[in-house]
């Protein structure tokens, strides 16, 4: 696996833990474990996020753009099979 | 409001094409009891929730099901690329084909395209989360019946 989908694949997992970790916290926003937990996760995800950015171009189109073009168009997106 | 991010929930690499799986699994995206309807449903039904954690609890999976409508998109997308027109004959995708071509177009495994009354909407909280059960539940039947087929 490359290094791109790789740390796609710790992002993706951290971001699940994240999610639903929030879902849970919806319905109990005083648990304190979930929060601690939920906090983790997040903070995880935007180290990896920041890692992924600076290497290989934006995750989102509000992504502060450092680079000097509008990467946030290049190619692959997510549903292609080379993504 | 949403942000969007570049990436699937999960990846979708689906090694070889299959138009006559892809006639199948596109239900999954713009049928009854598809991504589509799910995530419409619970969008549509959060706005006369009288709680906070409700309201955020709806909003919250119906994100979430915008997500898996585009990994199922994808799979449909991966499913029929580069095929010629005798695999999709044999496939038989024609139908399909000959309206979208090997476009994203959200239907039912029958090709009756997604409708909004698959869900039900109706400001009432009970009656709604018991929609959203309902809902749930038929994903739990639809589960076996991708496996068999």
């Amino acid at each position: 696996m490359n290094e791109r989908n790789k740390l796609l694949c710790e992002i993706r997992a951290q971001r699940f833990a994240a999610d639903d970790s929030a879902l849970f916290l919806d319905t109990h926003p005083q648990n304190k474990a979930a929060l601690r937990y939920n906090a983790e996760r997040r903070a995880q995800l935007a180290a990896l996020t920041d890692r992924y950015q600076a290497q290989f171009g934006p995750l989102t189109a509000q992504t502060p753009q450092v680079y000097d073009s509008w990467k946030w168009v290049e190619g692959p997106w997510p549903w292609e099979v080379d993504a | 409001m949403w942000t969007y991010d570049k990436m699937l929930p999960h990846p979708v690499k689906i090694a070889n094409t299959n138009p006559a799986f892809a006639r199948v699994i596109i239900t999954q995206l713009g049928g009854p009891d598809g991504e589509l309807g799910a995530a419409n449903r619970y969008l549509s039904q959060r706005y006369s929730m009288p709680y906070d954690k409700v309201k955020a609890i709806l909003t919250d999976i119906g994100t979430e099901e915008l997500g898996h409508s585009e990994m199922v998109a994808s799979i449909v997308h991966q499913l029929t690329r580069d095929l010629t027109v005798d695999e999709i004959k044999r496939g038989g995708f024609d139908a399909y084909f000959v309206d979208h071509g090997v476009g994203i177009y959200p239907v039912n495994a029958a090709g009756v395209p997604f409708d909004a009354t698959c869900f039900a909407s109706k400001g009432d909280p009970i009656t709604d989360l018991s929609e959203d059960m309902a809902a749930d539940a038929t994903t739990v039947k639809e589960q076996p019946a991708f496996q068999r087929g």
